[in-house]
């Protein structure tokens, strides 16, 4: 990157893709680990497991580690949406758009 | 001859409901996860530092931005850390209960086929016709229900192994869920919870296998129990090493031999507040009397003010912290009493796992570990006369196994001495309340260790 606001604004418009495309799968990954699990039973289903507190010991952690994902997702579909509105506003003012997000 | 029964073998519910190739696929697309997040999240990491290149201009405000962009990119790796911890967990599951049920399954079919030679040799004797004054049994069947009852042995042998084989992998996978889980930003928040309060969570449970051979060498109680901040319950052990000098002792730095099996999942330190009260005159007494070890000199007194000087080792040894002081010369062997008490804690990132082995990546992810730091609590411990510095270390096993250790700090002044760092080991007293007993060593040349 050169040292120039200019050179600085061509970063800013590629980032906020590359922001959601990071935040995408996390979301994701994060939905399909828990819609496996989910599949095990709570109570007294039938598990893939096959052992009732082995699977709630899977499931439990599922949901903690989805948890993390979904936070950690969030954060960064924040981080493009700030992105974005400072790359449109960059022309007119300066990356201090950024300065409005309260992370 | 008698009619033979069947064995009618049947594999366990559990067993039979398990399906080893979904747990399979559960771990084959969490590991794919878990690179893909990593992928992720380097690139991430690239594009802020893209952002940030030497000699250019930066707003604060992107400043701030590419430093919560990185913060991003690491809790990303951090995750997919825990997400690999998982798919290997998973996969190892899959292996294990592939190989039991198969195993199961021929042992049930073997036993199948010989209910089935029971069905006929039961036929055969039934129908066989007794002649008179000769045998009322077929010829060779005696033999032949040897045989059956020879391979039924077998077949339940064999069964029972793949149960236990089942079984073990069931508390393998277990275990290693927990870890992962312990280790996610939820539970990281609930390890550094600052009202948790070492005092208020022990408790005198059933003896166990793991309590506790140094406690009864003492005619301590052996049942102590302490429920950490996730809720879960572990054994209070006071671990034991023999050293090269041929002599076991009670240690409060820890050996290596401390690591081969059990894995930290969390050390908390913090200050608490323990020990008689003055009305206890006489339960000192008694607790002196019972073993717990020698007295303090007359005029000895605990210097609570200097409770912060206390540094206290990653491996669980402590020194004075002070102009004449030297790191690990001030060391000394604490002098006998029971101590009760209150505390509050601070978190320190786990250096060990399970999922990972001795080193684990993910406890020490980032953002995940939230110091506790209460300088309000410390301040009202310190006012407690009975104020002691404490660390605990909470440990699992590979097969889902619990035990903590812990040591209590406080600082001695004795009379013609020099002012030193008294080290106990934590135990829970006959009333379900935290004590301790005296370090009578540290590890040197250690060639056992046991608890």
């Amino acid at each position: 990157m050169a040292n120039s606001p200019g050179a600085f604004l061509g970063s800013l418009l590629v980032y906020p893709g590359a922001v959601a495309a990071a935040a995408a799968p996390v979301r994701a990954m994060g939905n399909a680990v828990l819609g496996s699990a989910s599949g095990l039973p709570s109570g007294n289903g039938v598990a893939v497991v096959g052992e009732p507190a082995c699977a709630e010991a899977l499931l439990s952690t599922c949901r903690l580690v989805v948890e993390a994902m979904t936070s950690s997702a969030d954060g960064l579909n924040k981080l493009g949406q700030a992105l974005a509105v400072a790359a449109a506003t960059y022309r007119f003012a300066d990356s201090s758009a950024l300065s409005g997000w309260s992370w | 001859m008698k009619q033979l029964t069947w064995a009618n073998l049947r594999m366990s519910q559990n067993l039979q409901t398990s399906d080893s190739t979904a747990v399979g696929r559960m771990g084959a697309a969490t590991l794919a996860s878990a690179g893909e997040l990593e992928r992720k999240s380097n690139d991430l990491t690239a594009l802020a530092g893209r952002l940030r290149q030497p000699g250019s201009w930066l707003s604060a405000a992107a400043t701030v931005f590419i430093n919560t962009a990185r913060e991003q990119a690491r809790s990303v790796l951090t995750i997919s850390q825990l997400m690999h911890q998982l798919g290997q967990a998973l996969n190892a599951l899959a292996a294990d209960l592939g190989v039991a049920k198969a195993e199961a399954m021929a042992a049930v079919a073997q036993s199948r086929r010989l209910d089935n030679d029971v069905s006929e040799l039961n036929l055969r004797v039934s129908s066989f016709v007794m002649l008179p004054l000769g045998s009322n049994t077929p010829p060779g069947a005696e033999e032949e229900a040897a045989r059956i009852a020879n391979g039924q042995n077998s077949a339940s042998v064999a069964l029972w192994a793949a149960e236990h084989r089942a079984i073990e992998a069931w508390k393998r996978a277990g275990a290693a869920f927990d870890f992962v889980r312990d280790a996610t930003p939820a539970m990281s928040k609930k390890w550094a919870d600052p009202n948790w309060d070492p005092a208020e969570h022990v408790f005198q449970g059933k003896l166990t296998a793991l309590s506790c051979g140094a406690l009864a060498a003492r005619g301590l109680p052996t049942g102590g129990m302490i429920t950490g901040p996730n809720g879960k319950d572990y054994p209070l052990i006071v671990p034991q090493v023999l050293n090269i000098d041929g002599k076991w002792v009670t240690p409060s730095r820890e050996s290596p031999a401390t690591s081969d099996e059990w894995h930290e999942v969390a050390v908390r330190q913090g200050v608490t507040s323990f020990g008689y009260k003055a009305s206890g005159v006489s339960q000192w007494a008694v607790a002196l009397g019972g073993g717990a070890g020698a007295p303090y000199p007359e005029g000895s007194a605990f210097d609570k003010k200097r409770l912060n000087d206390i540094q206290i080792l990653s491996d669980g040894g402590a020194y004075l912290h002070g102009p004449e002081d030297i790191p690990g010369g001030t060391v000394k062997e604490a002098s006998a009493e029971a101590q009760r008490g209150k505390g509050n804690g601070v978190w320190v990132a786990p250096v060990r796992g399970l999922a990972a082995g001795k080193t684990s990546t993910a406890p020490d992810g980032i953002g995940l570990v939230v110091g506790a730091a209460s300088g309000v609590l410390t301040a009202l411990h310190l006012n407690d006369s009975r104020a002691a510095r404490y660390r605990v270390v909470f440990e699992e096993d590979a097969a889902g196994n619990r035990q903590a250790r812990m040591e209590l700090y406080r600082v001695t002044n004795a009379p013609g001495a020099k002012e030193g760092v008294d080290i106990m080991a934590a135990y829970v007293d006959e009333h379900g309340e935290l004590a301790g007993t005296p370090v009578t060593g540290e590890p040197a040349g250690v060639t056992a260790y046991a608890h």
